[in-house]
């Protein structure tokens, strides 16, 4: 589904070139479900901006179903956020202006789906992630686990090809953080491609796949031998 | 609303009630000052085009010593040594000034009707003893004793700044010709003459002083109730109901010089000065009035009105001018004492003002200074003084035009003021947006979109602002163009001035927008 070809990411300081990326080749297929670990500073979050085209490389190509969506115009890149991609922010980013309802109705808006129509799915949605009760409450009026289960259910508003989750339990009690991978897992298990940076070991093991980032490198691309559904399940 | 990430934008806006509110004064303060400053610029400007396009504006005034000094008081009571006469033989003067287009005189006056209410009226004041003649002028004369009432109609003083006369009007002080009864049968053929020297009743009020033995007694045309029905009766005569009508002595070529042409009937002619018959050309509208709802005001032509002066014969209807100021008036022939009536000896010394118009307002100059030559040279250096009108309303619009430029200056500066501070506060909650910036465009905002998103917010802002400021735009332009004596003027300029007004403050409340789009999504993401 998407190939990064020798990708390379520099930032221009001035005197200095930092290069928070360099030549990292990587090839992700649908239903993946994928751990991106790796210390601080070691280029994960920038790989997942790239990934979800909020930033631009300063080399090589990126494949997007056989297209190179490289330099894109705005408006397309924009497009393809809202219909092929899905962001969960470790600090939920929701807006805290709008309830939980028209927080994951709101990209669904800008994919031109009519008020109706969008209003049905998110509460589908929200259901789904146990919400129903809360759907009218504003994000303040909610616990982080609640809050986290809203981004899940607004990055799934539009039916993303991928889920990037950006340390999605990080901000969250372990019990909590537990049902968050619970619920991504079992969206995974259903089809939906997740790539996730694992901040935490144990949830790292979790993927099936891992990629170690390191100085901008990847230093290892691994299957998980142990990964078993049946054990998310269970 | 339905559109989840305005509803963002409105939800902001009320929960930061006062910051917004500041941003809407502000821009209504900024727009309300600066609409009312281009409205008053235009409004001058139109004002001072039409005020200096009126023929007012295209002549020189000749007048005595006293006439000139102060024109609202009544010349008569000024004690002077002026012996100098104005008539209308100085009129000549324009056949020495070749720049000279037109030469009249134009003196104001006032025709007082006599009807059932004024009959009514005067009866109960001779009962009470008030403005009767003595019995035994009454007696004598064999007036009805309502006739010598309402001594000071005529002779008032003549107020000054009419819209069209921008010097003082003229206070008449002469012999006017008899009128003539013919017609009525009665025998009462003692009209005298109106406006002699009771100038003492300024305001038109009755005194007592009309009836001083050092002045011959106050004449006038009345009729006894048998006959006023006689009179009404009569089709041929016109019984104005209302009081009286304001009107004009002129000389023929005062309709040439305003450009006035006969709609009905005929205007007078040099023949007419020395003529005897009281005629009158009546306006527009006083000839609507007269004729009465739904009668075509051309009838009146050829009858004659019943009036304090004696019958007034209507010898033509104007066209309408436009002016309100002479549509509703009539007019009736200036006759110089200088001639007498019928031809005899002068009546009473007289004064007058002298109007000589010019085709082309740049001519004044020259024409003043040819008529000051001319007149220095008949009586004598300074004893006549020749005043140009528009020189001093070209001063008074220049300094009108001056103190509307200053005051467009600080409106417009105050509204670059108000439109820096609410676009810098816009960009401030632009900045404190930026992480929902970088979220929303995370979710699939285009740049286009995070403008439009923004520029809904800052064009909300604007109107209301603007709104608000054409509300204080209202009084504040109102109490501005009458402070500087700007009359009528255009609601249309204030409407221009709100929108030119609301132009720049859109162009700074959209650079927020503009700037907003331009974050960068991953920077703002780290943020987040």
């Amino acid at each position: 589904m998407i190939t990064l070809q020798n990708v390379g990411k520099a930032y221009d300081l001035g005197d200095v070139k930092v290069h928070a990326l360099k030549n990292l080749s990587l090839t992700i297929d649908r239903g993946e479900y994928i751990a991106v670990m790796g210390p601080s500073g070691s280029g994960k979050s920038t790989l997942m901006h790239i990934l979800g085209i909020l930033d631009s490389i300063t080399s090589g190509r990126y494949m997007l179903e056989d297209y190179d969506i490289t330099n894109l115009p705005d408006k397309e890149q924009a497009r393809i956020r809202n219909k092929h991609f899905g962001f969960i922010f470790q600090s939920f980013n929701l807006f805290s202006e709008l309830s939980a309802l028209e927080n994951v109705m709101l990209p669904m808006s800008y994919a031109g789906i009519a008020y109706k129509a969008r209003k049905e799915r998110a509460s589908a949605l929200l259901e789904e992630v146990g919400l129903t009760s809360r759907m009218h409450h504003l994000p303040t009026m909610m616990s982080g686990g609640e809050q986290q289960r809203v981004a899940i259910a607004r990055a799934l508003s539009n039916e993303p090809d991928l889920i990037l989750a950006d340390e999605p339990t990080g901000n969250l009690p372990s019990d909590k953080g537990e049902e968050i991978m619970r619920i991504l897992e079992g969206f995974n298990a259903r089809g939906v491609t997740i790539v996730m940076v694992a901040h935490n070991p144990e949830q790292g093991k979790r993927a099936k796949r891992r990629l170690y980032i390191k100085d901008g490198e990847l230093q290892r691309d691994e299957l998980n031998a142990t990964y078993s559904l049946e054990k998310i399940d269970a | 609303m339905r559109d989840e990430s305005g509803k963002i934008i409105v939800r902001r806006f009320w929960n930061r009630t006062l910051e917004s509110l500041l941003l809407i004064l502000a821009v209504a303060m900024g727009v309300g000052a600066a609409a009312s400053g281009l409205s008053l610029i235009a409004n001058i400007g139109s004002y001072s085009k039409e005020t200096l396009a009126s023929p007012a504006y295209r002549e020189i005034i000749v007048s005595t010593q006293n006439n000139a000094t102060d024109m609202t008081d009544p010349v008569i009571l000024k004690p002077t040594q002026d012996n100098v006469v104005l008539t209308t033989k100085d009129l000549d003067a324009a056949t020495m000034v070749p720049q000279v287009a037109h030469a009249y005189i134009s003196n104001q006056t006032e025709l007082r009707f006599i009807n059932q209410a004024e009959a009514e009226r005067e009866a109960t004041m001779v009962r009470d003893g008030f403005g009767g003649p003595p019995p035994e002028e009454a007696a004598t004369t064999g007036v009805p004793s309502s006739a010598t009432a309402a001594t000071a109609t005529a002779g008032t003083a003549a107020s000054a700044g009419t819209a069209t006369a921008p010097t003082a009007a003229t206070t008449e002080i002469e012999a006017v010709p008899t009128p003539t009864t013919s017609g009525t049968g009665t025998g009462t053929a003692t009209a005298s003459s109106a406006g002699t020297a009771n100038a003492g009743a300024a305001t038109g009020t009755r005194t007592q002083s009309a009836r001083t033995s050092d002045r011959p007694p106050q004449e006038r045309f009345g009729l006894s109730s048998a006959e006023l029905e006689v009179a009404v009766a009569d089709a041929s005569i016109i019984i104005g109901q209302q009081e009286n009508l304001a009107g004009y002595r002129v000389t023929p070529q005062f309709f040439d010089a305003w450009s006035m042409k006969a709609g009905s009937g005929s205007l007078f002619t040099d023949s007419d000065l020395s003529g005897t018959q009281s005629i009158v050309v009546l306006g527009s509208e006083a000839a609507m009035v007269l004729a009465g709802e739904g009668k075509d005001p051309a009838s009146l032509v050829g009858k004659k009105i019943l009036a304090r002066q004696g019958y007034q014969t209507v010898v033509g209807i104007l066209q309408s001018t436009g002016k309100a100021v002479y549509d509703g008036a009539y007019f009736t022939p200036y006759r110089s004492g200088a001639t007498g009536f019928g031809g005899g000896p002068p009546m009473r010394s007289m004064n007058t003002q002298l109007r000589f118009s010019v085709a082309d307002p740049k001519s004044l100059t020259e024409t003043a200074a040819g008529l000051t030559e001319w007149f220095d040279s008949q009586y004598g250096e300074g004893r006549i003084v020749v005043s140009n009108p528009r020189a001093e309303t070209e001063r008074l619009m220049a300094r009108n035009t001056g103190i509307g430029l200053l005051i467009l200056f600080l409106s417009l500066a105050g509204l670059f003021i108000a439109s820096v501070n609410v676009s810098n506060i816009l960009m401030g909650r632009g900045l404190r947006m930026r992480k929902n910036v970088g979220i929303l465009m995370a979710l699939g905002a285009s740049r286009a979109a995070i403008i439009t998103l923004f520029a809904k917010e800052a064009l909300a802002i604007s109107a209301a602002g603007s709104l608000l400021g054409a509300l204080l735009a209202l009084p504040l332009s109102a109490s501005m163009r009458n402070a500087l004596g700007i009359t009528g003027g255009s609601w249309w300029y204030l409407l221009v001035g709100i929108a030119a007004a609301w132009v720049p403050t859109i162009i700074f409340s959209l650079m927020p927008a503009r700037q907003n789009s331009m974050i960068d999504p991953a920077q703002a993401m780290r943020v987040a």
